[in-house]
């Protein structure tokens, strides 16, 4: 890489001396691919220059030794738009951290090929659709909070297997059937659940299928 | 980018063919006549010409007793000796260009004539043509006596350089036809007097000040006659008070640019006779108004540049199939290209360039066989550059570059054999290019292609048929073996071959091409070996590649040297010291090298240079006296050997922006006057070296510091409290990605920095204007933190981690909401975390380890994500720590504590639950499976059962 860039006044034309234009990061495409979902009307993301060689420079993204991104912190930040299964592709991501924005749509099922993630805050948002099931795939997850969305359906079965998970917040969405009781979810208290007017109380196992009421 | 260099028809303008194929008869005509002017006339002509200044003698046959009527210039009447026209528009040579030398100027300049316009002229009564067009008149008022030479049809005084107000009596020459008085330095507060020219079907008076003449529209639009109006550049704005003018019929070309309409002048709407419209580089905008789409005659529209129109491309523009000239470029336009475009059959100047504009591009596009431009560049296109592109055989440039085109490079581009420029950088084309793909390219003079994902990869026998001036192919898969065709290339100026994948060692031939280069980017290879010289007159990069060996040999022209990256050795010496004529040299970057030894103290011939990067080699020994004598903007020293104090004569820098000394051995105190003399700094790094004393406080008057790194020295004493006084800390809007670095010939370059920030050190370019930091780390600070710190709401990273500073965590931090990275570990601060910390909600790297702070850690959805070594060697308790307290300071496990017994007491509420449910189902749930009609009455009541379940629960679980 060369060391600065030039623009001519005159054409008003870049000559890249520096950086390749095309990143060929996949980490650095994904967000990029984000960016492009979202609307962001107070430049939160203005530092997301795709022509550099990695994101690890990026505000809000945070790169490990091997310059891949490990923590993207965008909580609070007045941006709406969708997620897409572009996200996948962090597949180092130990923290997501999108609460209080406005972003809607579904939450992307690919979300739950993130292995290393510890941290899921979509809390806040305007998401809607199901609980990805695919999270069962979260291992490292100790944070899970989905609070105060439009998401609906049942809390899936196979979140109990997330024997990390210590933080669990669901309340204030549409959520039906029943609670789960196995695994992590054993020790989350009420609050976790409030507001979902149509959740039904713990599972009641060989009884009732759990997502009954839905 | 829009290139408009090309021969494509301009806005059009009829009437000068009318006029002089007349002039032209005449002088032939006129050729075979005996007639001897008129005796009177000649002589006012001689003293027409006594008053006149001409310095190249032009006016050489203009002698006492000749024929007048065969004087340069001079067109008798045929049959009655009278001075018929009087054609001085000089000079008879066309303007240079913009890059021919001095000499051919001064030539031009020469030819023009000036002096005084003598009155004698009014002899000549029978005058119906003057011409005295780019003479240079400076500075005089056109004289009123035009006025009075009733006879004019055809008065043309463009860039003759008069100044002042028009003489309003010219309004007074009824049989005029043609006036042009563009270009000239006039202003006229009305137009009243253009009124009273009742034959006039020309006016130009481009350029004129007519800001005041509110009434243009309603003069100009009445002329019966007028076929032509220019009024480019005449100040004219929206006009409020819209009066409808009952407009001729007849205006057929109408230009209007370079004016300040921010919307398109309604009156414009009743002319339906306009076949050439020009609007552009006005400020118009919402959307293009549909009444263009309707003016079926439509040759020319022209929208250009610094207008805002924002809609899509009306569907009505596609029906103008008469429409030969089309310029969108340099709006804001939406939507996409429709196919419908396909019936522009008349279109031979299509430029839609700088825009929104998104979809593809339509394979209609090859029905326009008499394209010659075609521009798209730098709009959001996606998909494949249609095949159909192939059939515009007329087709000279090409431009689709800057959009996000994928698919391959169409083999049918090869066909364009009209074709001089061809541009698709920037975009995302794949696959493997041909020697077939520029097989009839022969009339290729750019190819504009870098940052593509192309390979090619041609027989090293090949032959390119084209000779071209400027090649651009960055990025693309050229490698390893270094291109031969380009030996072929005998007209090459412009070259970047940058990261290209070219390993092989540069071939001697290139370097002695028969033109010299201007620009060449060789940068991001792994060309190896030495290289002795280089043979560009401007810009030369060759950094990040495989080069030993000492510096090369430069042209004193260059400009632009960048050998950042590669393994070069030696001293400076050469390079530096070994001419005395003045350099052009305005950027050294030898950064990331080899390079040994002083560095030399022969600066004070380079007086040109702003930004030097030395970093990162093996320089050693004090900083030279003479290099502050260079204006300079930048200047990076880090990561050297270098050692002695800040010399006092930095203080002669004061346009410095950046200056990076870290990592070294200088010493002494940070110098006061960095505060009052190196006043434009931006980015201030002293990290790693042997800094003693105190902050200055006069480092609080650096309003423009974004970065301050004092980090890794021996500084002491307290944080400066007038730190809140750092106002470019202190602002949360960032408006320039970039640091540029001003006045560096006409380009802008921007400033690269190694950055500490989230605890690693990084390069910054593109961004580094959106960068706050600052890093007081591992020195031995003492006392509090200053409250006024928490107003530096702008800086992104703070770090006092490894100082000796003392007291409570202020709490106005928790106010710098843009924070990412904040670093107070080891030190000697007592208290608690602030509850004001639970507000930076962008926080990724945290660390208050190793202090003496106390109580539970605030809670947050940022401050519980970071791990215990955030948070160790205090005493603190509460998530993450596995510490938890029961009562305030009291620390316990949290196994045994918390959630986890509330859960279990739920737990067992579940079993009991459970247990019963189970023990009852095979009685009571299963012949529900079983019996249809008791099941249903059954779950109706299970449901008002689990309510009520709920509400208990819930109420246990509180």
């Amino acid at each position: 890489m060369a060391p600065l860039a030039v623009i001519s006044l005159s054409l008003c034309f870049l000559l890249p001396l520096l950086s390749p234009a095309i990143s060929t990061n996949s980490e650095g495409n994904a967000l990029h691919a984000l960016r492009r979902r979202l609307s962001d009307p107070t430049n939160v993301l203005q530092s997301w220059d795709p022509t550099l060689v990695n994101p690890c420079t990026w505000f809000h993204v945070t790169c490990d030794s091997h310059n891949h991104v490990i923590r993207l912190d965008l909580g609070n930040s007045n941006i709406s738009g969708t997620l897409g299964p572009e996200l996948a592709q962090l597949q180092h991501l130990q923290y997501l951290e999108l609460y209080k924005n406005d972003i809607s749509g579904e939450i992307p099922k690919e979300l739950g090929n993130l292995k290393n993630l510890v941290g899921l805050d979509l809390y806040g948002n305007r998401f809607e659709g199901e609980i990805p099931k695919s999270f069962s795939g979260l291992k490292s997850l100790r944070f899970l909070r989905l609070n105060n969305n439009n998401l609906t359906g049942s809390i899936p079965r196979e979140l109990t297997a997330l024997s990390n998970l210590k933080v669990f917040d669901v309340s204030n969405n549409d959520l039906c059937g029943t609670i789960p009781v196995d695994g992590p979810f054993g020790m989350f208290s009420m609050p976790s659940y409030a507001n979902n007017m149509r959740l039904n109380g713990p599972e009641l196992k060989g009884l009732v299928p759990y997502n009954f009421g839905c | 980018m829009a290139i408009a260099t090309m021969t494509t028809p301009l806005p059009i303008s009829l009437f000068p063919c009318l006029l002089l194929i007349p002039a032209l008869c005449f002088s032939i005509c006129h050729a075979n006549s005996n007639l001897l002017c008129i005796q009177s006339e000649r002589e006012a002509l001689l003293k027409f010409k006594n008053h006149l200044i001409d310095p190249s003698n032009r006016l050489s046959s203009w002698v006492e007793g000749g024929d007048c009527c065969k004087w340069i210039g001079i067109v008798c009447h045929n049959s009655t000796g009278y001075v018929n026209q009087l054609h001085l528009a000089a000079p008879p040579l066309s303007e240079p260009d913009f890059d021919a030398t001095p000499t051919e100027w001064e030539a031009y300049e020469r030819s023009k004539l000036r002096g005084k316009i003598n009155p004698s002229l009014l002899e000549l009564k029978h005058l119906s043509s003057l011409d005295l067009s780019s003479n240079n008149f400076s500075s005089i008022h056109i004289p009123k006596i035009f006025g009075l030479l009733e006879s004019l049809t055809y008065l043309n005084l463009s860039y003759a350089q008069f100044q002042g107000a028009i003489p309003h009596n010219l309004g007074n020459l009824s049989k005029l036809q043609y006036l042009d008085l563009g270009g000239n330095d006039l202003k006229s507060k009305s137009l009243q007097w253009v009124s009273g020219l009742s034959s006039l079907q020309y006016l130009d008076l481009s350029g004129a000040d007519l800001s005041n003449a509110t009434d243009w529209v309603q003069v100009t639009f009445k002329l019966p006659s007028l076929l032509e109006l220019h009024l480019s550049g005449c100040r004219l704005e929206d006009d409020p008070s819209f009066i409808s003018v009952n407009s001729t019929k007849s205006l057929v070309v109408l230009d209007l640019s370079w004016n300040r309409f921010s919307s398109v002048p309604k009156s414009i709407f009743s002319l339906h006779g306009l076949v050439s419209i020009d609007l552009s580089e006005n400020s118009l905008e919402g959307p293009i108004p549909d009444y263009f789409g309707n003016i079926s005659f439509l040759e020319v529209l022209d929208f250009t540049n610094w207008n805002h129109l924002n809609s899509s491309i009306p569907n009505s523009l596609y029906s103008l199939n008469r429409l030969q000239f089309l310029s969108l470029s340099g709006n804001q336009l939406q939507g996409t290209i429709s196919s419908a475009i396909g019936n522009l059959s008349s279109a031979t100047y299509l430029d839609l360039s700088e825009n929104q504009l998104n979809g593809q591009i339509p394979l209609s596009i090859g029905q326009l066989s008499s394209l010659e431009l075609f521009d798209v560049s730098e709009n959001q296109l996606n998909g494949q550059i249609p095949l159909s592109i192939g059939e515009l055989s007329s087709l000279e440039l090409f431009d689709v570059s800057e959009n996000q085109l994928n698919g391959t490079f169409p083999l049918s581009i090869g066909e364009l054999s009209s074709l001089e420029y061809l541009g698709f950088g920037y975009n995302l084309l794949e696959g493997v290019v041909l020697e077939t793909h520029f097989s009839n390219l022969t009339r290729l003079t750019t190819l504009a292609a870098s940052q593509n994902r192309l390979r090619f990869e041609p027989n090293s026998s090949w032959i390119p048929p084209f000779q071209c001036e400027r090649i651009e192919l960055g990025h693309w898969h050229l490698g390893p073996k270094f291109p031969q065709w380009l030996k072929f290339q005998k007209k090459l100026s412009y070259l970047d071959i940058s990261n290209a994948g070219i390993s092989d060692v540069m071939p001697t031939w290139f370097l002695n091409l028969p033109t010299q280069f201007e620009y060449l980017n060789l940068s991001s290879n792994q060309l190896p070996g030495e290289i002795s010289y280089l043979n560009v007159s401007n810009f030369v990069d060759l950094s990040s590649n495989r080069f030993i060996g000492p510096l090369p040999r430069v042209l004193p022209t260059l400009q632009f040297l960048i050998l950042s990256n590669n393994s070069f050795s030696g001293s400076l010496f050469e390079l530096l010291c070994n001419s005395s004529s003045r350099k052009r040299m305005e950027v050294l970057y030898i950064d990331k090298n080899l390079i040994s030894g002083d560095i030399p103290d022969c600066w004070s011939h380079r007086q040109d240079l702003k930004i030097l990067n030395l970093g990162s080699n093996k320089l050693t020994g004090e900083i030279p006296p003479s290099l502050w004598r260079l204006n300079l903007t930048m200047l990076n020293l880090r990561n050297n050997t270098m050692f002695g104090e800040l010399p006092s004569t930095l203080q002669n820098s004061p346009y410095l922006i950046m200056l990076d000394l870290s990592k070294n051995h200088f010493s002494g105190s940070v110098p006061a006057w960095i505060g009052d003399k190196l006043s434009n700094l931006v980015i201030l790094s002293l990290r790693s070296n042997n800094f003693d004393g105190h902050i200055p406080h006069k480092i609080c008057d650096l309003q423009f510091l974004q970065n301050l790194d004092l980090a890794h020295n021996n500084i002491s004493g307290v944080i400066p409290k007038c730190f809140n006084n750092l106002s470019a800390m202190a602002t949360t809007n960032k408006t320039n990605n970039f640091v540029f670095a001003k006045d560096v010939d006409f380009y802008l370059f921007f400033l690269n920095a190694f950055l500490m920030l989230k605890g690693r050190e990084d390069e910054y370019g593109s961004t580094l204007g959106l960068v706050t930091s600052m890093d007081l780390s591992a020195n031995t600070l003492t006392g509090e933190i200053p409250k006024e710190i928490g107003s530096l709401v702008g800086l992104l990273s703070l770090n006092f981690s490894g100082n000796l500073l003392t007291g409570n965590i202020p709490d106005s931090i928790g106010n710098m909401e843009l924070m990412e990275s904040l670093d107070l570990s080891m030190n000697r601060l007592n208290g608690e975390i602030p509850p004001s910390f639970s507000n930076l909600n962008f926080l990724n790297h945290f660390n208050v380890s190793y202090n003496n702070l106390r109580g539970q850690i605030p809670t947050s959805t940022q401050l519980q994500s970071f791990d215990n070594l955030s948070y160790v060697g205090n005493h603190l308790w509460g998530p993450p720590l596995t510490k938890n307290c029961t009562s305030k300071g009291i620390p316990t496990d949290v196994a045994n504590n918390g959630s986890s017994s509330e859960g279990s007491k739920v737990n067992s509420l579940y079993v009991s639950i459970a247990l019963g449910f189970v023990m009852g189902f095979w009685g009571v749930v299963a012949p529900l499976f079983f019996i249809r009609s008791w099941s249903i009455a059954y779950y109706r009541k299970l449901d008002h059962i689990c309510g009520k379940l709920y509400v208990f629960w819930a109420t246990m679980g509180m």
